[in-house]
C-alpha cells in the first residue's frame, strides 16, 4: 500500500474530525499502529486542530467554572450507593420453618433469569451497535451521493441552457426565410464585423455580435435599423458570447447599424460612434 | 503562536489557555487522564483551567448565543467527566476527543432548537468573527488570533476551515451547501491543515 497516497487522501483529517464510519476509523487505527508515518501525520493534524481551537479560544465568564464544577460534584454519585434495605424483619421467623433445599431453588431460578436477561441485553446491544454502524455508513454514503447529485444537476442545467441556445441559433441559420445581413467595420473599429439575421416576413431580428470589441464599462452597443431613411431602435446588447441574440422586431429595413451608447441605450444613434453597418437589400 | 499571544495581549485570563500554563503546576496528559479516570476532582479543575477557553470558543462559535454556549460547555464537561473511562489515548489526544465531544454536543443543541438552517445561511465570515463584538467588556477574547491565523490561507481554504472547525459543518455538508465537489472540499481541507501546521507549530 502506498502510505503517502493514503495520507494525502485526506482520510486522516476526516478521522480526526470524527467523520469516518466505524469500519473506516478502525482501518485508520490499524494503519497508525502499523506505520509510523501515519502516526506522525495524525499527531500533526491533531496539533493543528488544537492550534486552531486555541486561536479561536474565548474565555468564558469567570463564574462558569464554579458552576460547572459544583454541578458535576452534585451529580456525580461518588459515594457508593448503599445496598438495598435489608428484608423486613418479619420474614425472618418464617425461614427456620422452611426446609433447606426449597430455599435454594428460587435463588437458582433467579440467577438463571439474571443470566438470560444479561445475555439478551448483550445481544440487543450488539445488534444495536451493528445497525448503528450500518446506519452511519449509509448516512455518509447518502450525503456524498446528494453532494454529487447536486453537482450533476448543475452541470445538466448549464448544458441544457447551452443546448437550447444552440438549437435556436441553428434554427435561425437554417431557416431560408432569414436573410443574413453582414455589417462591416467603420471608423472606431475598422476590423469589426457583425451579422444580423432578419426575417422580412415575420419581422424577427437576431444578432451575431461577431468580432465587435467588448464594450467599455458604462457603455452598451445598440442595434439600429434604417427604415424609410430613419434610424429605428432595435435593442441594446453586449458583445459577448457566440449565441444569436434576439432583438426587436423590424419591418421594411433597408440597412442595419450598430453604435456604442451609454448603458441602457439612446433614443437616437450617436453617429460618430457607429461601429458596423450593412445594407439589408 | 505562543510568542504572538504573549506579545500582543496581556490578558487576565490567559492562564486558562491551552499553551500558556502559568499558575498551576504542569500535569502531563497521561497523568491527567489517569487522575480523571480515578475520579480526582482536582484534576477536573485543572482540566477546566487549561481547556475551557478552547472548548467554550468552539461551542460559542457554533451555537452563537452565550447562554446556550455556557449550557453546552457545562454539558461537555459533565460528559467528559462521566465518559473519561471510554477515552482511549491510543486513538486520539485528549483535546481531540474533547473537541469532537463538545462540537457534537453543540451541533445536537442546534438541531434540537431547529435554528440550524437559519444560522447556517448567514454570511459565514461575519458569524465567525462577530462573536467578539458582542462580548462583555471584561471578557477579552483571543479571536484576533483566529482572524490573523486564517488570513494566511487562500479564501477558499479559509472558508473550509471556518465551516469545519468553527461552524460545526461536516465535509459533506460543506460540499452540499456550497456546491463544491466533496473531493475538492477534502483537498482544500488538507492543504489548509498543512499550511496551518507550520503556523501553529511551536
Amino acid at each position: 500500500m502506498d502510505i503517502q497516497a493514503y495520507i494525502s487522501s485526506g482520510i486522516l483529517e476526516s478521522y480526526v474530525l470524527g467523520e469516518l464510519s466505524p469500519s473506516d476509523a478502525l482501518q485508520v487505527e490499524e494503519m497508525a499502529a502499523r506505520y509510523p508515518e501515519v502516526r506522525e501525520e495524525l499527531q500533526l493534524i491533531e496539533e493543528t486542530l488544537a492550534g486552531i481551537a486555541q486561536a479561536a479560544a474565548v474565555t468564558p465568564r469567570p463564574g462558569l467554572r464554579a458552576s460547572i464544577l459544583e454541578n458535576i460534584a452534585a451529580a456525580a454519585p461518588d459515594a457508593v450507593v448503599p445496598p438495598a434495605a435489608a428484608e423486613p424483619a418479619a420474614a425472618a421467623p418464617v425461614r427456620p420453618l422452611q426446609p433447606a433445599e426449597p430455599a435454594v431453588l428460587p435463588q437458582k431460578q433467579y440467577s438463571w433469569l439474571m443470566a438470560a436477561s444479561i445475555g439478551l441485553a448483550i445481544m440487543s446491544s450488539l445488534a444495536a451497535l451493528f445497525f448503528w454502524s450500518r446506519w452511519q455508513d449509509t448516512e455518509q454514503r447518502l450525503a456524498s451521493m446528494i453532494a454529487q447529485n447536486a453537482v450533476m444537476v448543475q452541470h445538466v442545467s448549464t448544458l441544457e441552457n447551452r443546448t437550447q441556445g444552440m438549437e435556436q441559433t441553428l434554427a435561425v441559420l437554417t431557416d431560408p426565410s432569414y436573410k443574413a445581413v453582414p455589417m462591416a467595420g467603420l471608423a472606431p473599429a475598422p476590423d469589426a464585423q457583425a451579422i444580423v439575421y432578419w426575417n422580412p416576413a415575420s419581422a424577427e431580428v437576431y444578432l451575431n455580435a461577431g468580432s465587435l470589441p467588448a464594450a467599455p464599462s458604462g457603455k452598451q452597443y445598440q442595434l439600429w435599423a434604417i427604415v424609410d431613411g430613419k434610424p429605428v431602435d432595435a435593442g441594446i446588447f453586449d458583445a459577448t458570447g457566440l449565441q444569436l441574440k434576439k432583438m426587436r422586431q423590424i419591418q421594411n429595413a433597408s440597412a442595419f447599424a450598430v453604435t456604442l451608447e451609454p448603458a441602457g441605450g439612446s433614443p437616437s444613434p450617436t453617429m460618430d460612434q457607429m461601429y458596423v453597418m450593412g445594407a439589408a437589400s | 503562536m505562543r510568542l504572538f499571544y504573549s506579545q500582543i495581549f496581556d490578558l487576565p485570563w490567559t492562564a486558562n489557555s491551552l499553551f500558556l500554563k502559568a499558575a498551576t503546576p504542569h500535569i502531563d496528559e497521561p497523568q491527567l487522564v489517569a487522575r480523571l479516570k480515578a475520579r480526582d476532582k482536582d484534576a477536573l479543575g485543572y482540566l477546566y483551567d487549561h481547556y475551557s477557553a478552547a472548548i467554550y470558543g468552539v461551542v460559542l462559535r457554533i451555537v452563537k448565543k452565550e447562554d446556550i454556549a455556557e449550557e453546552v460547555t457545562q454539558d461537555a464537561f459533565m460528559k467528559i467527566w462521566n465518559n473519561i473511562g471510554q477515552y482511549e489515548a491510543s486513538k486520539a489526544r485528549l483535546f481531540t476527543w474533547m473537541f469532537n465531544l463538545a462540537r457534537n454536543l453543540s451541533i445536537d443543541k442546534l438541531r434540537s432548537k431547529e435554528i440550524k438552517r437559519e444560522l447556517k445561511t448567514d454570511a459565514v465570515s461575519d458569524n465567525v468573527y462577530s462573536i467578539d463584538n458582542q462580548h462583555h467588556n471584561q471578557q477579552k477574547t483571543d479571536t484576533i488570533g483566529i482572524v490573523k491565523l486564517l488570513e494566511h490561507l487562500q479564501p477558499e481554504q479559509q472558508l473550509v476551515i471556518k465551516l469545519l472547525y468553527l461552524q460545526g459543518y461536516t465535509q459533506s455538508e460543506v460540499a452540499e451547501e456550497y456546491g463544491i465537489p466533496l473531493g475538492t472540499v477534502k483537498t482544500r481541507h488538507r492543504l489548509a491543515m498543512i499550511h496551518l501546521r507550520k503556523l501553529v507549530g511551536e
